[in-house]
Parts: C-alpha cells; structure tokens; sequence
C-alpha cells in the first residue's frame, strides 16, 4: 500500500478564450489506507481534480505521485500502470455504463482489461465483483436501464474494484442517487474500506457525508484548497470562513 | 420482436430477397438470352418478346438488364463498402489522435467534404486507370468524405461520453473501445449511410459508365445499357427507360432496407425502445384515464386541508388529481388521486424521491402537461375559478396572471438570444396591461427585491452572462412581475450549491413576505422543505402519505416513510462508527404499484393488512391542526430511533 500524494497541481480546462484554471496549486495526500474527504461547492474544481488525478484532464503543472512515481501528465503504458492502481467512481452511473452492454459484460471488460481470464474466469469474477458490492449475481444479465439508480452505482463501483486497485476517487457517488439509497451505497463504501483496506478519495458537495466517511477533510473553493486537517480539528475548529459556511449550511437549513 | 414483422417490411424483405436471387441465378438464367445475337431485329422498342427492345446486334435489352443486376450490385456493393469503410476509418482518427492532430484531421475532412464529389471521382479514375476497377476506387474516394465526416461527429459524442472515459480509466484499449463501445452505439446513422452510399453508388456508376470510365465493354452494367440507350431515346424510350427503372428501384429497396435496419438496432436499446413505444402510445390517442378506485376518502379530508386558515378562500385547491401517462401498449398512472390546498400566503412543500409523482403534481396542477400525459382531476381551483372548466382564453389569462413557476433549470426559462430586460417586462405588459417604461420599473424592483446588484446592468445582459444563482433569482423576479397569488417552484436550487442555494430560498422568502404570493416548493430535499415550507405534504408512489405542519416533522411524523426519509439525510450529529439508515428495497415504478400501501414492502412495521388494502389519507389527531396520514400503523414517538436495517437493501 503506498501513498497517493498530489503536489502543486494545476489544470487548465478549456482551450482559447474559454480557458480557466480549474485546479489551482492544489497539494493532496491520501496515505494508505485513508479516507480523505474532499468538500466543495460545484464549480469549485472537485470533479476536474479527480478526472485529473486519473489523467482524464490535461495537467498544465505539478506532481501526481504513486509509488514513488510521478504520473502527472503520462500517456500510454504508464498511464494505465498509474489507472491499475488508482480508479475512479464516476458521478452519474446513468452516463457512466455503456446502454448496450450487460452488467456483466461491464464487469467481465474491466477485469479482464489488465489480466488474461478465459470465459470460467471471466463468469466467476464478475459473481464475485457483484457479490462484493452487494448485489445479486443474477443481475450480471441485467442492462443498466433495467437497474435502479442504487444498483448502477453499485455496479459502477464494482467496475472500478474489477482492476483492483489501491485507491478509489469517488465522485460524488451519491448525488444523483435517491436519499433512501444513498446511505447503502455509501454504507458499502464504508465496508469495501474496511475489507479490502483501499485508500478513498471522496468527493461531495455534502459535509454531512464528507464528515460521515472522513478521516481528514479537504475544503475546495475556486480551484484551490483553502483548507485540510484531520477531520476532527477541522470540524471542530474550522479555520476558514468558506468551511464554516459549509458547517453552518450542513447543521441547519436556513432560509 | 412481432413489432418487427409489419407486412410492409415483410414485401421489403421480399424484394430486397428477389434483388439478390437476380444478382446471383440471373447471369446463369438469362446470359444465353442476352448474348444472342439477331440480326433481323436490331435496334428495336419495346414489344411482348422484347420489353425493353434490343440493342444495335439484336440482343434483348430485357434480359440483358436481369443479367447485369450481379456486375451492378457488385460495382454499386465494392464501391459503397470501400467508401464507407475508408470514411468511418478517416472519421474514427480524430478520436484516437491527440487534441493537435485532432483539429487538423477535421480540417481535412471538412475541405474533403467541401470538394465537389464527382470532379474529385473523375480525378482519381484518370489516374487510376479506365474500367470497372478504377470507377470503384473513384467513387469510393467520392464517398468517404461524407462517411467521415458522419462519422466523426457520432463517434465525436459518444467517444466524449462517461462510459468511454470509465472504461478508459479501467484501462480497456482503444480497439476495443471503439469495437464494443462506439461503433454499436453510433450504428443506427451509419447503417443509413451506408445503404445511402449504395444508392449513391447505383446512380454514380452509371454516370462514370456514360462518360465512358466505368465497365467496358463487352462487359456491361445497368449504367452501360442505360448510357447505350440513351442515345436512342427518342426512338425507343425503354431501352433507357428500362435499366433506368431498375436503377431507381434497386436505390430505394436499399435505402428503404437501411431505414429497417437502423430502426432495429435503435430499438434494441432498451430504454429508447420504451420511450419510441410510448411515442407510438401517444399518437394513437391518448386512452382514458381509469379512475384509481377507492381515492375518494381523501376528498373529505382534503376539504380541512387547510387547517386553520380555511376561512379564506385558498389559491390552490385541488382534488383527485389523476396524472396518466402512456408505456408500452398501456399507460402507467404515477400520479393516483391527489387532493390538497394551498391558503393565500402560505408556503406548502411537497417532498418526495424521484418517481414520487411530485413535480408531476405540481405541473398539472399550474395545468402545465401536454399530451401524453392525460390529466383528471375533480377539481383545480385557482383563485377560486375552476381552471379546467374555463375556455381555453379566460384559463391562459388566469394562468398568466395568478401563477408563476420557477423550473429547477433557469435556461429552460430564459430565452438565451434575449436580454433579460424585454425577458422581464413581457409577462407584466401582457398580464398587466403596463406600458413599457412601467414594466421596466416593475423589473427593477423585482431584481432589487431579489437582492440583485447592479439591476439596470443586468437588464441589458444576456441570460448566460448571469451566474446560475443569479439566473434562478432572475426567474423568481420575472414571476413576480405579475404579482401573482401562488408562485410554483420545482427543484428550484436542485443544480445549486449551498451558498446559492440559501441566496435562492431567501428570494423565494422575500417574495412570500411582502406580496403575500403563497409558494409550493417541490423538492426532494427534506431539510430545504423544512426549513422553508410551513405545511409539508409527503409524497410517495403517486400519493400524499402524510401531511404535517413543518414544525412538527423531524420530531414527530408518524408515516414509517416519512420518519424513514429523515432518518436517512445523513447529519453532522451522526455516529460515523454506526452503518447509515437507509430504506430496504427502492420505490416501485408506477407499473408495480399495487392494491395495498405502495410503501409496505419497504416498510419495518407493516402487517398482512397493509399489503391488501390501501390506507386512506385521514386525519390524525385533532383534526384542526390540519394534519393527515395514510397508514394502517402510524408511529407514535421520536422520529430518530426508525432507523431501517441496512443489510438487504435492493438485494431482490
């Protein structure tokens, strides 16, 4: 198990006069192991910092390091060395699975995607993938319109173990999904952790959840971070005026 | 599947089948005929031996034609099969290629497809050489800019979408992504393509055959005899006539056999098949809406709906609403029997997760759904006047005047090519009867009301120079203008975060304040609706299941749902070595809805009798607090120890 550490990262998203720098100087450590919690409103740059980590976003400059090895801006061989180790949970698991293609299908791609399995390993993968996350192996038949928005998830989230990884960068996983599946998905987040002992990077808007699932807590605003501490201290004693906002909108609705 | 087999299709099938037989048996059948030669009989029309006439040695024009169906099937085939291949290669680079590369791949093939087609043929055939060879690779390379160019632009989205991006970071190679990924999901239009470039192949061949580039002879083609007499064609019309005939009908057997094929590949995916079943639903009429039995007993509690302030005549009053909406060969009904008021100032909210029937409510009830959704209802007072009964004039009028919605996304309300100032007054000048310079001050106030800054600048800017809170602000202030009594707002900080969103409640607030425009706030957030609303109605599979002050609900909702939802907003104050509350199960589709309480399955305290009969919605306690449930089993006590086990959750 080693440590993701992310140091003066910036991206730029966009091109030509459209073009802002999402990330701003952005330094981030998940240790082995760790939930850290990254809080943000929207357009504060989360979502580009987490497909940044996982070279979906161009990086103009810093460091992405794994294992002693800096990714930031790899292509080809290298970029999938960093993807086996450090996985990403989209958003919207509406968007993010193929319509066409059968959870199992889904499933049996990405596990075979950096192993060789022949079609009885293949099967027995993706049952142990479903079962992992909880979900009933019969629904390896299933397409993702035919699942509610809990079970997408769940099997977005099995795609991502299928490469068995050491981190997973959630997205806020449970923003598209119903209050009343919210709290399983991110339950079996909880378990996978203590199970398998991955590293987490979660990703929410929420502070409840972030403080839920946390051990430090990242608060992002405009692209920077502004704050990040141990969970704990940072709740208890908020530093910046942004997380207390973000506090203050978490323990009570105002209106 | 039986979809499939329409008769028209089936005579497609059949002529597509007879196409190919020709193609294949007819040189067999037929080579004798053609090639013979008869020299009493050159060069003549059209007669009963002869139906297409005879060429300048006597050969049948008829059997000549059947016989070159297999050369100009092959031709028009290799042609269209090589340009459609060359082009869905060239269009599927740029997603392969770098962001450099990509742009000057596109430029390519836009000067590609700006290129006369047929001069950028005869080009290549002078260099590739006369014949039937060179007229194939001319005409493909004709072909492929407008295969590359569909291509790019499909393989462009999909190759953009989440799923590609997932399975990229799961690490699956490009191969396979565009194998398994793009290309099945940009199928449909390229099928249609390529049947477009066989026809176009089938006309183009002859054209390269006339100006004597394509087969040659003796070799011949439906383009050759066609081009063969042509020459004659004042004199014996069909022997142009004939293959030309052929000709147009082979093009539309393929284009029409494409269009079939694209419509199957279209409709295997399932959802799209649904929502084009729904479609066909709504365009044979709509069918009557069955009333959902046994919904009356809500009406007498709905007339005390209003609790305290029944002394007024409330702004909103509805009763049995009924939401139909078509799927597959039926219709499912996700809004069953809604009665509720709305009290002149008041701020009611209704909560509920998706598919609840919420929104739906909300728009029919501001008469709001078009067709396919089928709306009954006994009764929608608006201001005391029967909305439904009105003439279609008097209703838009009352409609304009009394009613204002605020969608979850502004841009749906805001016309991007206008600036928000004439966006602004259009609805007071044509309501209110102002002239322009007092709609403008009305706008103004409103901006300023909803705390805007700078409001004379923002009524010369355009929608998207606003930020998203701003615009949402900007759409309350625009309903305002009317003064109207009830103000609808669906989701309206749903794309919203925490700072906006309180900036958006806040605006609502004030417009509830000093107008006295009472606001129904649909939202599936329990804690916006709290801390907003006055009265909240809880909805779920289609029906109020509770009704409560907004005081009283963290504490003291006794609908199992209810208490279930709060239990489950994840707060600060939560044990974070304790699992999450969540909800067993997941809400039935409107389709599994059932005779007895739609919650039941879910629910830890139901008994058999939940599952046969459906509560009624009644009240609970003293009826003058205005409060109602639909439950066998109401939950006396503090909400927070409901929390539902977590283990089997959406298992089944």
């Amino acid at each position: 198990m080693s440590t993701l550490e992310i140091s003066g990262l910036h991206v730029v998203v966009g091109s030509g006069r459209d073009a802002h720098l999402a990330v701003n100087d952005v330094d981030l450590t998940v240790g082995p192991g760790e939930v850290v919690g990254l809080v943000g409103e929207s357009g504060s740059g989360k979502s580009t910092l987490s497909r940044a980590i996982v070279g979906l976003a161009p990086v103009r400059s810093g460091r992405i390091v794994f294992d002693g090895e800096d990714y930031a801006g790899a292509r080809g061989r290298r970029l999938r060395r960093l993807r086996r180790r450090v996985q990403l949970v989209f958003q919207d698991p509406r968007a993010s699975l193929d319509p066409r293609m059968t959870v199992g299908e889904t499933l049996a791609e990405a596990a075979s995607a950096h192993r060789r399995l022949d079609r009885a390993g293949r099967a027995a993968e993706v049952r142990r993938l479903l079962e992992l996350v909880q979900l009933d192996p019969a629904h390896a038949a299933a397409r993702p319109a035919g699942l509610s928005g809990g079970q997408r998830q769940r099997v977005s989230l099995a795609r991502a173990l299928a490469v068995e990884p050491q981190v997973i960068v959630a997205d806020e996983v449970t923003a598209a999904l119903d209050v009343s599946v919210q709290g399983a998905v991110l339950n079996l987040l909880r378990d996978l952790r203590a199970q398998t002992g991955l590293s987490l990077l979660t990703i929410s808007h929420d502070m409840a959840i972030v403080r839920y699932l946390s051990d430090r807590i990242a608060v992002m605003r405009s692209g920077r971070i502004v704050e990040q501490g141990d969970a704990a201290q940072l709740l208890g004693a908020p530093g910046h005026d942004y997380t207390r906002l973000l506090l203050e909108a978490a323990a009570g609705e105002a209106a | 599947m039986r979809r499939m087999l329409t008769p028209g299709r089936l005579l497609l099938v059949a002529a597509l089948l007879a196409l190919l037989a020709l193609a294949a048996f007819g040189p067999l059948i037929w080579d004798d005929r053609a090639e013979a030669l008869d020299t009493v009989a050159l060069q003549q029309g059209a007669s009963w031996s002869h139906p297409f006439g005879t060429d300048e040695l006597g050969r049948d024009l008829f059997a000549r034609t059947l016989v070159a169906t297999r050369t100009s099937l092959l031709l028009a085939a290799a042609t269209a099969g090589l340009g459609f291949a060359f082009g869905v290669a060239l269009g599927l680079l740029p997603l392969l290629a770098g962001p450099r590369l990509r742009s000057a791949l596109a430029t390519t093939i836009n000067l590609l497809v700006a290129f006369p087609g047929l001069l950028l043929a005869l080009l290549v055939a002078t260099i590739v050489g006369i014949g039937s060879k060179g007229a194939v690779i001319a005409l493909a390379v004709a072909l492929a800019p407008q295969c590359a160019r569909l291509t790019q632009t499909l393989a462009g989205s999909v190759g953009g979408s989440e799923f590609v991006a997932a399975s990229r970071v799961v690490g699956v190679r490009w191969p396979r992504l565009l194998g398994r990924h793009v290309l099945p999901n940009i199928a449909p239009p390229l099928v249609l393509q390529l049947a477009a470039s066989l026809s176009a192949a089938l006309l183009a061949l002859p054209a390269l055959s006339f100006l004597g580039l394509g087969v040659q002879p003796p070799d011949y083609d439906w383009g050759r005899l066609l081009g063969d007499g042509l020459d004659r064609m004042y004199v014996t019309p069909m022997a142009a006539l004939g293959p030309g005939i052929v000709i147009v009908l082979a093009g539309v057997i393929f284009n029409a056999t494409g269009d079939m094929l694209a419509a199957a590949l279209a409709s295997e995916r399932p959802d799209r098949g649904r929502r084009r079943r729904a479609r066909r639903a709504a365009a044979a009429g709509p069918a009557v809406a069955t009333a959902d039995a046994g919904g009356r007993d809500e009406v007498a509690a709905g007339a005390s709906a209003d609790g305290g302030r029944a002394a007024a005549e409330p702004v909103l009053r509805v009763e049995q609403l009924q939401v139909a909406l078509p799927d597959g060969d039926g219709e499912v009904v996700p809004v069953r029997g809604v009665s509720f008021a709305i009290a002149p100032g008041e701020r009611v909210g209704i909560v509920g997760e998706s598919g609840s029937g919420k929104s739906l409510t909300a728009l029919a009830a501001a008469e709001l759904l078009d067709a396919p959704a089928v709306v009954t209802a006994e009764t929608v007072a608006l201001d005391g006047e029967p909305v439904r009964e009105l003439p279609r004039r008097r209703r838009d009028a009352l409609l304009g005047r009394a009613l204002a919605l605020v969608p979850q996304d502004p841009l749906s309300a805001l016309n991007p090519a206008l600036r928000i100032g004439g966006q602004l007054t259009e609805a007071a000048r044509a309501h209110r009867g102002l002239d322009r310079e007092q709609a403008r001050a009305v706008a103004l106030e409103r901006l300023e009301e909803m705390r805007i800054d700078r409001p004379q600048q923002r009524l010369r800017q355009h929608p998207h120079e606003l930020s998203g809170g701003m615009r949402q602000r900007a759409v309350i202030a625009m309903g305002m203008t009317v003064e109207p009594r009830l103000l609808v707002a669906d989701e309206p900080t749903t794309a919203l975060d925490v700072a906006v969103e309180r900036e958006v409640l806040r605006a609502l607030r004030a417009a509830n304040e000093r107008d006295g425009t009472a606001v129904l706030l649909i939202s599936h957030d329990v804690g916006v609706v709290g801390g907003f609303c006055e009265r909240v109605l809880v909805m779920y599979a289609g029906r109020i299941v509770e009704e409560l002050p907004a005081a009283e609900m963290r504490e003291r909702a006794v609908h199992p749902y209810t208490r279930a939802l709060l239990a489950a907003v994840p707060d600060m104050a939560i044990d974070r070595d304790r699992p999450l509350a969540t909800i067993p199960g997941r809400p039935p589709h409107p389709r599994e809805v059932g005779a007895g309480c739609a919650f039941a399955a879910r629910c830890a305290h139901a008994s058999a009798r939940c599952a046969e009969a459906r509560p009624p919605l009644r009240a609970h306690g003293d009826p003058a607090a205005g409060r109602r449930v639909a439950c066998w089993h109401p939950q006396e006590g503090v909400t927070a120890d409901t929390a539902a086990a977590p283990a089997e959750e959406e298992r089944s």
